[in-house]
């Protein structure tokens, strides 16, 4: 099993819904220890997220584009995270979820530094390292409906923007989607092989093809009718 | 990468000492196989100073921890991860230190002779496996353009051994053996901390004439474009032209304060101030040693401005290497 994301550039609006509802299930997550936050009402608020939404200008104006992008770990098949890992806290479960055992990890922030995509937050009140667990306690949960066992930034989503599924198997909706749409790994040249898929944003021309369905003689008719009778 | 005063002391003052013990065993061996020919006591003076540069190194390692009490489960990994291994080769050069000194202690007759070229032999082998895991630790970080080459576990290596045999001439300041040793690794370090510099110039974030600030052709890194899917590769034709610096840009990093990750990834130190400290480290660490080694009667204390330079080397080293994060918030190249 190769458990992961598929995340829609294109559709992700950056509502942060994703990382709110992660916030809000790990707040109090019995995998990893609760995520803190540091002076929520104060001067500097800040604290540790196991999912950012940043956003970013692509081009120059007029033709540029804004691309809302989530980031939470990528579960990589080569976890340069848990190899480097001193007091082996930091594993990759057998479905390719990499996690940190709190009880283990001595806070010495390694990790953090040999992850190239920001996934890993030191915990300065729990003195341990948080990242996003993938809900491994959502989608383990029997006691859940088996619609819900699913991350609960998959299910928050408003867009349907992110999906969760195995990459190992090639009829999943992840491996699927991902395949049609032409997903990405980011910094492949680093070589960690990380599983989450980005589906980049597509071309103004290529969305509204894909958008308009195919006309048909009377559809056009109509539609020239409609225009001249306004007029 | 922020720079932690406690790992700044914890790598100059072990590596001091992982050099001092080196510099002794070293000058011992060369001298002859007998017992402790430099002198009984210079030689256990010397080797309790390098334990105490050692001890008082990891001792303060231990203070970056955010949670020390279970820095003993940093043994534990050994087999995949070389801070776990710096922290198992130094408690093997702790323990074969101490046997040393307490075989020179108790001195039991016949047994010192027998034991005292292996096990010095021994400490010597183990004082170069913590140098070199200590750089390695940073070398092997393919996140950190910077610090990932050979020259970093190499250039840790020389500049600990150059502390260190400047360090025995406080003992031996007219020992020739000594001093040769001392010059040898001195010229070494220079030289290697020198081509690190060479391979990596001081980062400029909008290079020269030639404008092209894609990751290959600075050969340092990956660029925010390989991190940061903006098209459909092959449909648009905005995806055909290689990243310029002004394609994509950070709107919004989603907080309005600061996080872990912009504390201790994003720490920025200026072009100027930058330079300005590589010729300080160059002449601090390297050019004034060999000043003082030249001189007889200040020899002995060629190993202070040593230190301090590479005190300031190390707080650089930090300063200036820069981890492939500050992509994701919006610079242009690493």
């Amino acid at each position: 099993m190769k458990r992961g994301l598929v995340i829609d550039l294109d559709t992700c609006v950056g509502c942060h819904a994703c990382a709110v509802a992660c916030k809000e299930w790990n707040g109090a997550s019995a995998l990893g220890g609760p995520s803190p936050d540091y002076q929520p009402f104060g001067a500097e608020p800040s604290g540790v997220w196991f999912n950012r939404v940043r956003h970013y200008e692509a081009g120059d104006y007029p033709d540029s584009k804004t691309v809302n992008m989530p980031m939470s770990c990528l579960h990589c098949e080569d976890a340069a995270c848990v190899t480097v890992c001193p007091t082996g806290a930091s594993y990759k479960r057998e479905d390719g979820i990499v996690l940190v055992d709190p009880d283990k990890c001595m806070g010495c922030n390694y990790c953090a530094w040999a992850c190239p995509y920001g996934a890993r937050e030191l915990d300065t009140d729990a003195g341990s390292m948080k990242k996003c667990t993938l809900c491994a306690d959502r989608i383990d949960n029997q006691d859940l409906p088996e619609a819900e066992r699913q991350p609960a930034c998959v299910l928050a989503c408003p867009t349907s923007a992110r999906l969760f599924g195995d990459f190992d198997d090639p009829e999943s909706e992840v491996s699927r989607v991902s395949a049609s749409r032409g997903g990405v790994s980011l910094l492949d040249s680093l070589g960690y092989r990380p599983v989450n898929r980005y589906l980049p944003p597509r071309a103004p021309a290529e969305a509204t093809q894909a958008v308009s369905a195919p006309a048909s003689l009377s559809e056009v008719l109509r539609n020239l009718a409609a225009r001249l009778i306004r007029r | 990468m922020r720079p932690a005063l406690s790992v700044i002391l914890f790598t100059v003052l072990s590596g001091a000492g992982l050099g001092l013990a080196n510099a002794l065993l070293v000058l011992d061996f060369i001298e002859q196989f007998s017992i402790f020919p430099v002198g009984r006591a210079i030689y256990a003076e010397a080797l309790l100073s390098a334990l105490v540069l050692v001890l008082i190194g990891l001792g303060s390692s231990t203070l970056h921890l955010a949670s020390p009490a279970k820095a003993r489960r940093a043994l534990s990994q050994w087999r995949t991860s070389w801070l776990s291994r710096e922290g198992v080769t130094a408690l093997l050069f702790l323990a074969l230190a101490i046997s040393l000194l307490l075989l020179m202690w108790f001195d039991p007759p016949g047994l010192a002779a027998l034991l005292q070229p292996g096990l010095g032999l021994a400490t010597l082998g183990s004082a170069w496996l913590v140098l070199f895991s200590t750089g390695m630790i940073y070398a092997c970080l393919r996140t950190v353009p910077f610090w990932h080459t050979p020259l970093v576990p190499l250039g840790y290596l020389a500049m600990g051994h150059a502390s260190g045999a400047l360090l025995l001439l406080w003992w031996l300041p007219q020992a020739p053996l000594a001093l040769l040793h001392a010059w040898l690794w001195l010229v070494l370090a220079a030289l290697l901390k020198g081509l690190h510099w060479l391979r990596f110039p001081v980062f400029d974030p909008a290079p020269g004439a030639s404008g092209i600030a894609t990751a290959t052709a600075t050969g340092r890194g990956p660029g925010i474009a390989e991190a940061i899917p903006t098209a459909a590769s092959g449909t648009s034709a905005t995806s055909a032209t290689p990243a310029t610096r002004s394609r994509i840009r950070l709107l919004d990093a989603g907080h309005t304060h600061g996080n872990f990750l912009t504390h201790e990834f994003m720490f920025r130190i200026g072009r100027s101030f930058a330079r300005s400290l590589r010729l300080a480290v160059w002449l601090l660490a390297f050019l004034l040693p060999a000043l003082m080694l030249s001189s007889p009667q200040w020899r002995w204390l060629a190993a202070l401005p040593c230190i301090a330079g590479l005190l300031l080397e190390r707080w650089l080293f930090f300063a200036e290497a820069r981890h492939v994060v500050r992509l994701f918030y919006g610079e242009q190249r690493i």
